[in-house]
């Protein structure tokens, strides 16, 4: 009887851990249980304590959901043949019907998850446990908050004609200092745009920089292209966003000047060839070094040591011919389409082989 | 094993149904009806089928009677269902019961063509077939704009318009621009992932590479502008394009136009020409921008406001050209001073807005960076 008692008691303290656990990060992120409608998935990333980002380009929101995955782990190591095939089996489809939009690695846990769209439009969240084996990750009646990631209109724009505004395409997001970062596209506008949000969310407007950068292949010319990747890095004490774009140069802009209304000129370091799009970029550690890897669509994947992007203190606003700025390395990596950091020096990508596979890999850390 | 009955779409709600074909009449008495429906109701337990939602497959009911363990059935991973490849991976999904039947619903709608099976303890219990649908229309591509036929060689984008959301991410598989002899040009188009869609996947934006139209970049100095001038183009948008049923457009598209001089010049709101309406009126007011403008920013870039900057609510609609706009009031204009605003966005067809022109040359020229440009008018008594 006693024992039992004493059991009923465990449990009932073990019901008031979890619960006022479970309060504690509801409050502190100002979560509400439910279940997000989340219309397409087209960016993913982490933020602390296992919370998963979701860039919601069609309904222009962002999500941010308690995975609950907060298990710590030292490192992990994937390797799926096929990835596509692989999903569209787990998916009841054929691969020509499934389609891989983006993959993060939860820093904890270190377990992948996979953003994926069936032909339908139908967004599916995917994780790819360290046993290689594919599974839903459900997001019904979780912990989450959203906002907005459109600016609501101001006062001269307020809903003349009741016309929608452009919608923003998200090519990228990312976490750094408190603040969601995310850059995107406009389905109408040819523009570039760079978002901060803080999370937790508070419900105010996402705060917008407009980034322009001389084109150093252009010479005199200057233009806002939208970026496509970007990560953050820090120089001499200064923070800075890394931006590449279409035609791929590499492109610094001072993250203290990116405030809302701000018009950003960024600082041109590098020009990395055209006819591509750099996929994804995220930085790794070789030796004492730590390397900027970027993986690109139609080239090789590259690597630029932060030493030399530190060095480099001017701004290529002269003629170029083909590459020029810091130096890069190409990496033996061709059509890495997804690339995520796994931990301090390994990475995980997909990448489309040249007898049209796609694989999922884990990097060596020589490389990659 | 179960007798394989083909599940059938239903109207847009999702209902369980059998299909039946009732060859019988209608002046038997109710209670020949009622040993109708009751034969009805134990064929319907007895078969698997397909839940349909908005034409899609979402679902598969499977009858208590083929289960072994139907108690259970929904927390037991003992029943799966699979690909009918061989592969016996059982697809992603959540079961739940009801008195008669287990319902499976996978995470994405279930393939038409694709035939699955139903496996208890890996053996199997069931099958199903999803069929491909009949009857329905194919999608039609509606529009492509710039409605012209003569376009600047600079020209920034196109905007396809579709009358079903279409499966995105594969656009440049389908569209494609040709040259005078109808050779197929490369390097085009901008190669965007995720493509630019509307909120309703029924409108895409496809751009020119900007690569080849800024002046002085590699690509444009290697290839020039994609289109250039003088010369006639085709674009063709192919039949074999699937729409996110899976049914391919009813035919295959063509624009074909005429590469017109280059456009360096930003929209100038100064030279737009308003023709006034009378006070007191609902009458029009027509306004033109003298160009052909975005045809998407424009209709969502102009406003009016009165005296006291409030908005005048009214209807907008754009010419063929998209170079006119006509404003349609709601209420009868007032004697007084209005202003136009219009969104310092909106661009032009080689991509130059209110603020800058698209490839801006900073030794000569300024951008300026205001949210929007005002043009005023009197109406008069």
């Amino acid at each position: 009887m006693k024992k039992i008692t004493l059991l009923v008691a465990v449990g009932v303290l073990g019901m008031l851990f979890v619960s006022s656990t479970y309060q504690k990060n509801q409050n502190k992120y100002n979560f509400s249980k439910g279940t997000p409608a989340v219309k397409s998935i087209a960016a993913l990333a982490f933020g602390p304590d296992g919370v998963l980002f979701i860039g919601d380009s069609q309904s222009s929101t962002l999500f941010a959901v308690e995975t609950k995955d907060t298990k710590k782990a030292a490192s992990a190591q994937y390797d799926v043949k096929n990835i596509d095939v692989k999903i569209a089996e787990a998916l009841g489809t054929t691969k020509e019907n499934v389609s891989i939009i983006d993959m993060a690695i939860n820093p904890v846990s270190k377990k992948l998850y996979i953003a994926v769209k069936s032909a339908d439009g139908t967004p599916v969240l995917l994780s790819l446990g360290t046993n290689n084996e594919l599974k839903a990750v459900s997001l019904t009646d979780v912990n989450f908050s959203s906002t907005a990631v459109n600016n609501p209109p101001d006062e001269t724009k307020k809903d003349r004609q009741g016309k929608p505004l452009s919608l923003m395409s998200i090519s990228d997001m990312g976490f750094e200092d408190g603040k969601l970062l995310i850059s995107g596209l406009c389905n109408k506008e040819f523009s570039s745009s760079f978002r901060s949000i803080s999370f937790p969310f508070t419900g105010k407007a996402a705060e917008e920089a407009t980034l322009e950068l001389y084109h150093a292949n252009h010479g005199r010319f200057e233009t806002t292209s939208p970026v496509r990747t970007f990560s953050t890095t820090t120089i001499e004490g200064k923070k800075y966003v890394v931006a590449s774009y279409t035609c791929t140069p590499l492109v610094l802009f001072p993250m203290d000047e990116l405030k809302p209304g701000a018009h950003v000129k960024g600082r041109t370091i590098a020009e990395m060839g055209n006819r591509n799009t750099p996929t994804d970029m995220i930085w790794l550690k070789d030796g004492n070094q730590t390397f900027l890897v970027m993986a690109n669509d139609n080239r090789p994947a590259v690597k630029v040591s932060h030493e030399e992007i530190a060095k480099f203190q001017g701004t290529l606003t002269e003629k170029v011919e083909g590459t020029a700025g810091t130096a890069f390395i190409i990496l033996p990596h061709e059509k890495v389409l997804q690339m995520a950091k796994l931990d301090d020096n390994k990475a995980v990508v997909i990448q489309k082989k040249a007898n049209g596979d796609i694989d999922l890999w884990t990097s060596d850390g020589k490389n990659i | 094993m179960a007798t394989l009955i083909f599940g059938l779409p239903m109207a847009k709600t999702s209902k369980r149904t059998t299909i039946k074909k009732a060859g019988l009449q209608l002046i038997c008495g109710l209670a020949f009806f009622l040993l109708l429906a009751l034969s009805a109701c134990q064929k319907q337990e007895a078969s698997i089928e397909l839940l349909w939602k908005d034409q899609r497959a979402t679902g598969i009911s499977i009858p208590k009677q083929l289960i072994k363990n139907f108690s259970s059935a929904a927390a037991d991973p003992s029943i799966k269902v699979t690909l009918a490849n061989g592969n016996k991976r059982a697809i992603l999904g959540k079961f739940s019961a009801d008195n008669a039947a287990l319902l499976f619903e996978p995470l994405i709608p279930l393939t038409p063509g694709l035939t699955y099976h139903i496996l208890e303890n890996n053996q199997l219990i069931g099958q199903v077939l999803v069929p491909f649908k009949k009857n329905e229309k194919a999608p039609e591509l509606l529009a492509i704009y710039p409605l012209l036929d003569t376009l600047p060689e600079n020209l920034l984008k196109f905007y396809v318009r579709f009358s079903k959301p279409m499966r995105s991410g594969e656009s440049l598989q389908f569209i494609h621009l040709l040259g005078e002899k109808g050779d197929t040009l490369r390097d085009v188009f901008l190669n965007l992932q995720p493509e630019l869609w509307d909120t309703a996947g029924t409108v895409l934006t496809l751009w020119l590479d900007p690569g080849r139209i800024k002046r002085g970049l590699t690509l444009n100095r290697a290839l020039g502008n994609p289109l250039k001038m003088g010369k006639t183009y085709h674009l063709v948008v192919s039949s074999a394009w699937k729409d996110q049923r899976g049914l391919t457009l009813s035919q295959t598209y063509r624009k074909t136009f005429v590469a017109g001089k280059r456009d360096d010049l930003a929209p100038d709101v100064k030279r737009w020409q308003i023709q006034l309406p009378m006070a007191g009126t609902t009458a029009l007011l027509q306004i033109k921008t003298q160009e052909p403008l975005d045809h998407y920013l424009l209709g969502e870039s102009i406003g009016i406001v009165d005296q006291n900057n409030s908005p005048v609510k009214g209807e907008i609609r754009l010419s063929k050209k998209d170079d006119q706009v006509v404003f349609f009031p709601a209420v009868p204009w007032k004697s007084q001073r209005y202003h136009l605003q219009v969104d310092a966005r909106l661009e032009d067809l080689a991509g130059n807005n209110l603020n800058r022109v698209f490839d801006r040359d900073i030794s000569k020229s300024k951008s300026r960076n205001k949210s929007y440009y005002e043009l005023e008018f009197e109406v008069k008594p």
